[in-house]
Protein backbone atom coordinates (compact mmCIF):
# COMPACT_ATOMS: atom_id res chain seq x y z
CA UNK A 1 0.00 0.00 0.00
CA UNK A 2 2.86 2.69 1.04
CA UNK A 3 5.16 1.60 -2.06
CA UNK A 4 2.33 2.02 -4.12
CA UNK A 5 1.23 5.26 -2.95
CA UNK A 6 4.98 6.10 -3.25
CA UNK A 7 5.02 4.53 -6.80
CA UNK A 8 1.89 6.13 -7.47
CA UNK A 9 3.35 9.36 -6.49
CA UNK A 10 6.40 8.82 -8.98
CA UNK A 11 4.68 8.92 -11.62
CA UNK A 12 3.44 12.26 -13.86
CA UNK A 13 0.07 12.85 -13.42
CA UNK A 14 -2.04 14.89 -16.43
CA UNK A 15 -4.92 16.71 -16.32
CA UNK A 16 -7.95 15.58 -18.61
CA UNK A 17 -10.73 18.41 -19.28
CA UNK A 18 -13.99 17.07 -20.17
CA UNK A 19 -17.01 18.91 -22.60
CA UNK A 20 -18.56 20.44 -19.37
CA UNK A 21 -15.32 21.21 -18.59
CA UNK A 22 -14.65 19.18 -15.03
CA UNK A 23 -11.19 18.32 -14.55
CA UNK A 24 -9.83 14.53 -14.48
CA UNK A 25 -6.01 14.19 -12.84
CA UNK A 26 -4.68 10.91 -14.43
CA UNK A 27 -1.19 8.96 -14.34
CA UNK A 28 0.14 8.95 -17.93
CA UNK A 29 -0.19 5.56 -18.11
CA UNK A 30 -3.12 5.62 -17.91
CA UNK A 31 -3.91 8.22 -20.17
CA UNK A 32 -1.49 6.68 -22.72
CA UNK A 33 -4.15 3.61 -23.30
CA UNK A 34 -5.72 6.34 -25.50
CA UNK A 35 -3.76 6.41 -28.49
CA UNK A 36 -5.65 10.29 -29.12
CA UNK A 37 -4.75 11.42 -25.68
CA UNK A 38 -1.12 10.12 -26.19
CA UNK A 39 -0.58 12.45 -29.41
CA UNK A 40 -2.36 15.11 -27.40
CA UNK A 41 0.32 15.28 -24.57
CA UNK A 42 3.24 15.47 -27.14
CA UNK A 43 1.22 18.76 -28.02
CA UNK A 44 0.24 19.86 -24.88
CA UNK A 45 3.06 19.69 -23.32
CA UNK A 46 2.37 20.33 -19.13
CA UNK A 47 -1.25 22.09 -19.65
CA UNK A 48 -4.20 20.72 -19.45
CA UNK A 49 -5.52 17.88 -22.22
CA UNK A 50 -8.98 18.60 -23.81
CA UNK A 51 -11.15 15.69 -24.29
CA UNK A 52 -14.04 18.12 -25.42
CA UNK A 53 -16.24 15.31 -27.13
CA UNK A 54 -16.54 13.46 -23.68
CA UNK A 55 -18.57 14.54 -20.78
CA UNK A 56 -17.34 13.97 -17.20
CA UNK A 57 -19.78 10.99 -16.86
CA UNK A 58 -18.19 9.24 -19.32
CA UNK A 59 -14.65 10.49 -19.28
CA UNK A 60 -14.87 9.28 -15.65
CA UNK A 61 -15.88 5.45 -16.52
CA UNK A 62 -13.06 5.68 -19.36
CA UNK A 63 -10.89 6.64 -17.19
CA UNK A 64 -11.95 3.66 -15.08
CA UNK A 65 -11.28 1.64 -17.85
CA UNK A 66 -8.14 2.53 -18.43
CA UNK A 67 -6.88 2.57 -15.06
CA UNK A 68 -7.86 -1.44 -14.73
CA UNK A 69 -6.85 -1.87 -18.36
CA UNK A 70 -3.21 -0.31 -17.89
CA UNK A 71 -2.45 -1.94 -14.07
CA UNK A 72 -3.65 -5.56 -16.22
CA UNK A 73 -0.09 -7.98 -16.84
CA UNK A 74 0.47 -7.63 -20.54
CA UNK A 75 -0.26 -11.31 -22.30
CA UNK A 76 3.46 -11.31 -23.92
CA UNK A 77 4.98 -8.87 -21.18
CA UNK A 78 8.63 -8.62 -21.25
CA UNK A 79 11.22 -11.36 -19.77
CA UNK A 80 10.12 -11.38 -16.14
CA UNK A 81 7.71 -13.48 -16.21
CA UNK A 82 4.37 -13.19 -13.97
CA UNK A 83 3.45 -16.56 -12.79
CA UNK A 84 0.64 -19.28 -14.67
CA UNK A 85 -1.31 -18.86 -11.74
CA UNK A 86 -1.58 -15.14 -11.29
CA UNK A 87 -1.82 -14.79 -15.66
CA UNK A 88 -5.09 -16.53 -14.60
CA UNK A 89 -5.74 -14.71 -11.78
CA UNK A 90 -5.78 -11.17 -13.27
CA UNK A 91 -7.54 -12.62 -16.48
CA UNK A 92 -10.58 -13.65 -14.61
CA UNK A 93 -10.21 -10.23 -12.78
CA UNK A 94 -10.13 -8.68 -15.91
CA UNK A 95 -12.80 -10.40 -17.44
CA UNK A 96 -15.57 -9.64 -14.40
CA UNK A 97 -14.41 -6.28 -14.43
CA UNK A 98 -15.58 -5.86 -17.82
CA UNK A 99 -18.50 -7.45 -17.89
CA UNK A 100 -19.49 -5.21 -14.97
CA UNK A 101 -18.34 -2.66 -17.20
CA UNK A 102 -20.79 -2.98 -19.65
CA UNK A 103 -23.70 -3.66 -17.69
CA UNK A 104 -24.89 -0.11 -17.86
CA UNK A 105 -28.03 1.60 -19.67
CA UNK A 106 -28.34 1.17 -22.99
CA UNK A 107 -27.50 5.41 -23.40
CA UNK A 108 -24.54 5.13 -21.38
CA UNK A 109 -23.53 2.47 -23.23
CA UNK A 110 -24.02 4.70 -26.82
CA UNK A 111 -21.71 7.35 -25.51
CA UNK A 112 -19.19 4.98 -24.30
CA UNK A 113 -18.84 3.42 -27.88
CA UNK A 114 -18.63 7.14 -29.49
CA UNK A 115 -15.89 7.99 -26.65
CA UNK A 116 -14.34 4.61 -27.23
CA UNK A 117 -14.07 5.51 -31.15
CA UNK A 118 -12.61 9.01 -30.72
CA UNK A 119 -10.29 8.37 -28.11
CA UNK A 120 -9.39 5.39 -30.04
CA UNK A 121 -8.94 2.67 -26.95
CA UNK A 122 -9.27 -0.45 -28.86
CA UNK A 123 -9.78 -2.80 -26.40
CA UNK A 124 -12.69 -0.25 -25.20
CA UNK A 125 -14.60 -0.39 -28.31
CA UNK A 126 -13.92 -4.22 -28.49
CA UNK A 127 -15.62 -5.07 -25.27
CA UNK A 128 -18.75 -2.21 -25.99
CA UNK A 129 -19.21 -3.25 -29.54
CA UNK A 130 -19.65 -6.52 -28.56
CA UNK A 131 -21.77 -5.73 -25.95
CA UNK A 132 -24.41 -4.52 -28.10
CA UNK A 133 -23.95 -7.57 -30.49
CA UNK A 134 -24.90 -9.75 -27.64
CA UNK A 135 -27.68 -7.52 -27.15
CA UNK A 136 -28.73 -8.19 -30.95
CA UNK A 137 -28.57 -11.97 -31.25
CA UNK A 138 -31.86 -13.39 -31.53
CA UNK A 139 -34.13 -10.42 -31.97
CA UNK A 140 -37.17 -9.79 -34.15
CA UNK A 141 -36.43 -6.29 -35.85
CA UNK A 142 -39.53 -5.28 -33.57
CA UNK A 143 -37.26 -6.37 -30.33
CA UNK A 144 -34.84 -4.68 -31.23
CA UNK A 145 -36.80 -1.74 -32.32
CA UNK A 146 -37.82 -1.75 -28.98
CA UNK A 147 -35.00 -2.81 -26.81
CA UNK A 148 -32.87 0.56 -28.54
CA UNK A 149 -35.57 3.23 -29.20
CA UNK A 150 -35.04 3.10 -33.22
CA UNK A 151 -37.87 3.82 -35.29
CA UNK A 152 -38.88 1.95 -38.62
CA UNK A 153 -38.27 4.55 -41.60
CA UNK A 154 -38.46 1.77 -44.05
CA UNK A 155 -41.89 2.46 -46.69
CA UNK A 156 -44.23 -0.17 -47.04
CA UNK A 157 -42.55 -1.85 -50.31
CA UNK A 158 -38.77 -1.31 -49.06
CA UNK A 159 -40.18 -3.49 -45.75
CA UNK A 160 -41.42 -6.17 -47.98
CA UNK A 161 -38.33 -5.72 -49.91
CA UNK A 162 -36.43 -6.34 -47.42
CA UNK A 163 -38.04 -9.68 -46.12
CA UNK A 164 -37.59 -11.54 -48.83
CA UNK A 165 -33.98 -10.53 -49.18
CA UNK A 166 -31.76 -13.87 -48.90
CA UNK A 167 -34.37 -16.09 -49.05
CA UNK A 168 -33.64 -17.08 -52.70
CA UNK A 169 -30.27 -19.02 -50.52
CA UNK A 170 -33.29 -21.37 -49.73
CA UNK A 171 -35.50 -21.35 -52.81
CA UNK B 1 -26.25 19.28 -28.58
CA UNK B 2 -27.08 15.75 -27.47
CA UNK B 3 -29.12 13.26 -30.04
CA UNK B 4 -32.96 13.19 -29.08
CA UNK B 5 -32.11 10.01 -27.54
CA UNK B 6 -35.11 7.59 -29.91
CA UNK B 7 -32.80 8.33 -32.93
CA UNK B 8 -28.96 7.88 -31.73
CA UNK B 9 -28.59 3.84 -32.01
CA UNK B 10 -30.28 4.52 -35.73
CA UNK B 11 -27.91 7.14 -36.09
CA UNK B 12 -24.86 5.87 -34.92
CA UNK B 13 -22.02 6.09 -37.55
CA UNK B 14 -21.76 3.69 -40.10
CA UNK B 15 -18.60 2.40 -38.99
CA UNK B 16 -19.31 2.12 -35.47
CA UNK B 17 -22.83 -0.22 -36.59
CA UNK B 18 -20.43 -2.01 -38.80
CA UNK B 19 -18.17 -2.90 -35.82
CA UNK B 20 -21.06 -4.49 -34.27
CA UNK B 21 -22.63 -5.50 -36.78
CA UNK B 22 -19.09 -7.67 -37.48
CA UNK B 23 -19.98 -9.23 -34.13
CA UNK B 24 -23.33 -10.43 -34.54
CA UNK B 25 -23.18 -13.14 -36.81
CA UNK B 26 -25.03 -14.74 -39.85
CA UNK B 27 -28.22 -15.66 -38.71
CA UNK B 28 -29.26 -12.39 -37.28
CA UNK B 29 -27.71 -10.58 -40.46
CA UNK B 30 -29.05 -12.46 -43.11
CA UNK B 31 -32.70 -12.62 -41.32
CA UNK B 32 -32.77 -11.76 -38.02
CA UNK B 33 -34.06 -8.00 -36.59
CA UNK B 34 -30.17 -7.23 -36.96
CA UNK B 35 -30.44 -6.19 -40.64
CA UNK B 36 -34.08 -5.32 -40.53
CA UNK B 37 -34.52 -2.75 -37.38
CA UNK B 38 -34.08 0.34 -39.51
CA UNK B 39 -32.15 1.35 -42.78
CA UNK B 40 -28.90 2.68 -41.17
CA UNK B 41 -29.23 -1.10 -39.84
CA UNK B 42 -29.44 -2.44 -42.84
CA UNK B 43 -26.65 -0.70 -44.64
CA UNK B 44 -24.31 -1.68 -41.69
CA UNK B 45 -25.63 -5.23 -41.68
CA UNK B 46 -25.40 -5.41 -45.74
CA UNK B 47 -20.97 -3.74 -45.69
CA UNK B 48 -18.63 -5.86 -46.86
CA UNK B 49 -17.01 -5.48 -43.34
CA UNK B 50 -19.30 -7.24 -41.93
CA UNK B 51 -18.87 -10.58 -43.87
CA UNK B 52 -15.11 -10.91 -43.52
CA UNK B 53 -15.80 -13.58 -40.85
CA UNK B 54 -18.96 -16.14 -41.62
CA UNK B 55 -19.61 -18.27 -38.96
CA UNK B 56 -22.20 -20.82 -40.11
CA UNK B 57 -21.22 -24.13 -37.46
CA UNK B 58 -24.77 -23.57 -36.03
CA UNK B 59 -27.01 -24.50 -38.84
CA UNK B 60 -29.92 -24.99 -36.80
CA UNK B 61 -29.54 -21.32 -35.85
CA UNK B 62 -29.74 -20.35 -39.43
CA UNK B 63 -32.88 -21.99 -40.57
CA UNK B 64 -34.21 -21.65 -37.92
CA UNK B 65 -33.74 -17.88 -38.33
CA UNK B 66 -35.00 -18.17 -41.90
CA UNK B 67 -38.16 -19.99 -40.49
CA UNK B 68 -38.77 -17.10 -38.42
CA UNK B 69 -38.22 -14.52 -41.08
CA UNK B 70 -41.12 -16.18 -43.22
CA UNK B 71 -43.50 -17.93 -41.31
CA UNK B 72 -45.97 -20.44 -42.69
CA UNK B 73 -43.53 -20.77 -45.82
CA UNK B 74 -43.78 -24.07 -46.77
CA UNK B 75 -40.48 -26.02 -45.63
CA UNK B 76 -37.16 -26.00 -48.16
CA UNK B 77 -37.32 -27.36 -51.35
CA UNK B 78 -33.80 -27.42 -51.56
CA UNK B 79 -31.04 -29.81 -50.33
CA UNK B 80 -29.38 -28.74 -47.35
CA UNK B 81 -26.05 -29.31 -49.44
CA UNK B 82 -27.91 -26.90 -52.08
CA UNK B 83 -28.89 -24.32 -48.92
CA UNK B 84 -25.28 -24.40 -47.99
CA UNK B 85 -24.23 -23.38 -51.19
CA UNK B 86 -26.73 -20.66 -51.39
CA UNK B 87 -25.53 -18.98 -47.89
CA UNK B 88 -22.24 -19.20 -49.22
CA UNK B 89 -23.24 -17.50 -52.35
CA UNK B 90 -24.92 -14.47 -50.73
CA UNK B 91 -22.13 -14.52 -48.20
CA UNK B 92 -19.20 -13.85 -50.90
CA UNK B 93 -21.38 -11.36 -52.73
CA UNK B 94 -21.78 -9.19 -49.67
CA UNK B 95 -18.44 -9.69 -48.33
CA UNK B 96 -17.46 -8.55 -52.40
CA UNK B 97 -15.51 -11.60 -52.25
CA UNK B 98 -13.70 -10.83 -49.32
CA UNK B 99 -14.67 -13.18 -46.50
CA UNK B 100 -11.18 -14.25 -44.73
CA UNK B 101 -13.02 -16.69 -42.27
CA UNK B 102 -15.57 -19.42 -42.78
CA UNK B 103 -16.58 -21.85 -40.13
CA UNK B 104 -18.68 -24.05 -42.09
CA UNK B 105 -21.49 -26.89 -40.49
CA UNK B 106 -20.42 -30.20 -39.92
CA UNK B 107 -22.40 -31.33 -43.05
CA UNK B 108 -20.28 -29.31 -45.48
CA UNK B 109 -17.95 -31.06 -47.97
CA UNK B 110 -15.29 -30.86 -50.29
CA UNK B 111 -17.85 -28.95 -53.63
CA UNK B 112 -18.36 -26.26 -50.64
CA UNK B 113 -14.73 -25.54 -50.16
CA UNK B 114 -13.86 -25.54 -53.72
CA UNK B 115 -16.61 -22.78 -53.88
CA UNK B 116 -14.98 -20.67 -51.19
CA UNK B 117 -11.70 -21.65 -53.20
CA UNK B 118 -13.21 -20.36 -56.47
CA UNK B 119 -15.79 -16.79 -54.91
CA UNK B 120 -12.91 -15.94 -52.19
CA UNK B 121 -9.31 -17.05 -53.27
CA UNK B 122 -8.02 -14.27 -50.47
CA UNK B 123 -9.61 -16.14 -47.58
CA UNK B 124 -7.27 -16.60 -44.83
CA UNK B 125 -8.77 -18.84 -42.65
CA UNK B 126 -11.79 -22.05 -42.55
CA UNK B 127 -12.83 -24.67 -39.95
CA UNK B 128 -14.30 -27.90 -42.08
CA UNK B 129 -15.11 -30.79 -39.84
CA UNK B 130 -15.64 -33.10 -42.10
CA UNK B 131 -15.02 -37.11 -41.70
CA UNK B 132 -14.74 -38.07 -45.05
CA UNK B 133 -13.52 -36.18 -47.83
CA UNK B 134 -11.69 -37.15 -50.93
CA UNK B 135 -8.08 -35.80 -50.49
CA UNK B 136 -8.30 -34.75 -54.47
CA UNK B 137 -10.85 -32.37 -54.02
CA UNK B 138 -9.62 -31.28 -50.93
CA UNK B 139 -5.98 -30.78 -52.20
CA UNK B 140 -7.89 -29.11 -55.76
CA UNK B 141 -9.49 -26.27 -53.13
CA UNK B 142 -6.47 -25.47 -51.46
CA UNK B 143 -4.55 -24.86 -54.41
CA UNK B 144 -6.57 -21.85 -54.98
CA UNK B 145 -6.15 -20.76 -51.49
CA UNK B 146 -2.70 -19.06 -51.78
CA UNK B 147 -3.69 -16.82 -48.84
CA UNK B 148 -4.49 -19.52 -46.26
CA UNK B 149 -2.88 -19.05 -42.77
CA UNK B 150 -4.73 -21.89 -40.95
CA UNK B 151 -7.29 -24.33 -41.09
CA UNK B 152 -9.32 -26.37 -38.68
CA UNK B 153 -10.26 -29.95 -40.14
CA UNK B 154 -10.59 -33.44 -38.55
CA UNK B 155 -7.74 -36.18 -38.53
CA UNK B 156 -8.84 -37.79 -41.20
CA UNK B 157 -7.07 -35.08 -43.25
CA UNK B 158 -4.10 -35.60 -41.74
CA UNK B 159 -1.74 -37.11 -44.23
CA UNK B 160 1.64 -36.25 -45.21
CA UNK B 161 0.78 -36.05 -48.91
CA UNK B 162 -2.53 -33.72 -48.30
CA UNK B 163 -0.29 -31.34 -45.53
CA UNK B 164 2.61 -30.94 -48.03
CA UNK B 165 0.55 -29.60 -50.63
CA UNK B 166 -1.11 -26.97 -48.22
CA UNK B 167 2.49 -26.14 -47.09
CA UNK B 168 3.29 -26.04 -50.80
CA UNK B 169 0.61 -23.70 -51.75
CA UNK B 170 -0.18 -22.01 -48.86
CA UNK B 171 3.42 -20.04 -48.31
CA UNK B 172 1.62 -18.39 -45.08
CA UNK B 173 0.33 -21.21 -43.18
CA UNK B 174 1.10 -21.49 -39.67
CA UNK B 175 -2.08 -22.48 -37.50
CA UNK B 176 -3.66 -25.63 -37.53
CA UNK B 177 -6.20 -27.64 -35.55
CA UNK B 178 -7.39 -30.91 -35.41
CA UNK B 179 -10.42 -32.76 -34.40
CA UNK B 180 -8.57 -36.04 -33.11
CA UNK B 181 -9.32 -38.92 -30.56
CA UNK B 182 -5.62 -39.93 -29.97
CA UNK B 183 -1.95 -39.01 -31.38
CA UNK B 184 0.65 -41.23 -31.41
CA UNK B 185 4.52 -40.02 -32.62
CA UNK B 186 3.43 -41.23 -35.87
CA UNK B 187 0.63 -38.07 -36.42
CA UNK B 188 2.83 -36.09 -34.91
CA UNK B 189 5.98 -36.44 -37.91
CA UNK B 190 3.39 -36.18 -40.27
CA UNK B 191 2.50 -32.80 -39.22
CA UNK B 192 5.90 -31.93 -38.09
CA UNK B 193 7.38 -33.14 -41.66
CA UNK B 194 5.30 -31.71 -43.65
CA UNK B 195 4.18 -28.43 -41.97
CA UNK B 196 7.33 -27.22 -40.30
CA UNK B 197 6.51 -23.52 -40.06
CA UNK B 198 3.48 -23.79 -37.73
CA UNK B 199 3.34 -21.33 -35.05
CA UNK B 200 0.39 -22.34 -33.58
CA UNK B 201 -1.58 -26.09 -33.22
CA UNK B 202 -4.53 -27.30 -31.59
CA UNK B 203 -5.55 -30.50 -30.68
CA UNK B 204 -8.69 -30.06 -27.59
CA UNK B 205 -10.10 -33.02 -25.88
CA UNK B 206 -7.27 -35.64 -27.25
CA UNK B 207 -5.65 -38.16 -26.00
CA UNK B 208 -1.72 -37.90 -26.69
CA UNK B 209 1.30 -39.43 -25.90
CA UNK B 210 3.97 -37.99 -24.54
CA UNK B 211 6.09 -38.93 -27.20
CA UNK B 212 4.05 -37.17 -29.94
CA UNK B 213 3.78 -34.27 -27.45
CA UNK B 214 7.68 -34.04 -27.27
CA UNK B 215 7.79 -34.65 -30.95
CA UNK B 216 5.54 -31.62 -31.62
CA UNK B 217 8.33 -29.82 -29.14
CA UNK B 218 11.16 -30.50 -30.77
CA UNK B 219 10.27 -30.02 -34.53
CA UNK B 220 8.03 -27.31 -34.31
CA UNK B 221 11.11 -24.74 -33.95
CA UNK B 222 8.31 -21.82 -34.87
CA UNK B 223 5.67 -23.05 -32.44
CA UNK B 224 4.54 -20.29 -30.25
CA UNK B 225 1.33 -21.48 -29.45
CA UNK B 226 0.13 -25.26 -28.41
CA UNK B 227 -3.56 -26.18 -27.08
CA UNK B 228 -3.75 -29.86 -26.09
CA UNK B 229 -6.41 -29.26 -23.38
CA UNK B 230 -9.42 -30.46 -22.58
CA UNK B 231 -8.57 -34.17 -21.85
CA UNK B 232 -6.62 -35.31 -18.66
CA UNK B 233 -3.41 -36.80 -20.21
CA UNK B 234 -0.79 -38.43 -18.21
CA UNK B 235 1.67 -37.69 -20.39
CA UNK B 236 2.08 -34.12 -19.46
CA UNK B 237 5.41 -34.52 -17.08
CA UNK B 238 8.22 -32.30 -16.21
CA UNK B 239 10.70 -33.07 -19.57
CA UNK B 240 7.14 -31.92 -21.21
CA UNK B 241 6.97 -28.72 -19.24
CA UNK B 242 10.57 -28.02 -19.59
CA UNK B 243 10.19 -28.12 -23.40
CA UNK B 244 7.20 -26.12 -23.47
CA UNK B 245 8.23 -23.36 -21.36
CA UNK B 246 9.53 -21.63 -24.70
CA UNK B 247 6.24 -20.99 -25.60
CA UNK B 248 3.94 -18.49 -25.23
CA UNK B 249 0.95 -19.86 -24.72
CA UNK B 250 0.82 -23.63 -23.64
CA UNK B 251 -2.72 -25.28 -22.05
CA UNK B 252 -2.97 -28.47 -20.94
CA UNK B 253 -4.53 -30.30 -18.44
CA UNK B 254 -3.13 -33.08 -16.55
CA UNK B 255 -4.63 -36.08 -15.14
CA UNK B 256 -1.55 -36.05 -11.58
CA UNK B 257 -1.99 -33.37 -8.80
CA UNK B 258 0.15 -30.94 -8.20
CA UNK B 259 4.06 -32.09 -7.51
CA UNK B 260 2.92 -35.58 -8.98
CA UNK B 261 4.95 -36.49 -11.89
CA UNK B 262 6.64 -39.74 -13.48
CA UNK B 263 9.38 -38.15 -14.28
CA UNK B 264 12.00 -35.36 -12.81
CA UNK B 265 14.36 -33.39 -15.02
CA UNK B 266 16.34 -33.00 -12.17
CA UNK B 267 17.80 -36.32 -10.59
CA UNK B 268 16.77 -38.24 -13.79
CA UNK B 269 14.95 -40.75 -11.63
CA UNK B 270 12.12 -42.75 -13.13
CA UNK B 271 9.44 -42.48 -9.83
CA UNK B 272 8.36 -45.65 -9.26
CA UNK B 273 5.05 -44.26 -7.36
CA UNK B 274 3.27 -42.24 -9.37
CA UNK B 275 0.93 -41.06 -6.24
CA UNK B 276 4.24 -39.23 -4.73
CA UNK B 277 6.49 -36.35 -5.92
CA UNK B 278 9.78 -36.88 -6.66
CA UNK B 279 11.94 -36.28 -3.50
CA UNK B 280 14.66 -33.62 -5.11
CA UNK B 281 14.13 -29.90 -6.04
CA UNK B 282 12.13 -28.62 -8.82
CA UNK B 283 12.95 -25.71 -10.61
CA UNK B 284 11.23 -22.41 -10.10
CA UNK B 285 10.18 -22.51 -14.28
CA UNK B 286 8.81 -25.95 -13.95
CA UNK B 287 6.96 -24.91 -10.49
CA UNK B 288 5.56 -21.76 -11.99
CA UNK B 289 4.04 -23.74 -14.98
CA UNK B 290 2.32 -26.26 -12.50
CA UNK B 291 -0.22 -23.82 -11.53
CA UNK B 292 -2.32 -24.00 -14.60
CA UNK B 293 -2.92 -23.00 -17.55
CA UNK B 294 -2.40 -19.19 -18.13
Amino acid sequence: MAAEAAAAGKEKMRTLVSSDFKKFDVEESVARESLIILNLMADCDDSDIPVFNVNANILDKVIAYCRKHASAPRADGGDAEPSAASNKASADDLKSFDAEFVDVDLVTLLELIKAADYLEINGLLDLTCQAVADMIKGKTPEEIRETFDIENDFTPEEEAKVRRENQWAFE
Amino acid sequence: MAMPPSRSWAELQHDLLVSIMTRVGAPDLLWGGASRACSSWRAAARDPLAWRRVDLRDWVALTSGRRAARPGHSSSRVSVHAALVGILEVAAKLAEGRIEAVLLPEFADEDHLLFLAERCPNLHYFSLPSTCMTYDQFCKAIGGLQSLKGMAVDESLINYDVLLHVHQCCPDFVELKVSALYVDEEMASVICNSLPRLKKLEIPSCDMSSAAIIRFLDCLEQLEHLDISGYETSAISSPVLEKASRLKVFLWNSKFELGEFMDCSNCGEHNINPQEPCKCMMEHKVMDWLAGPS
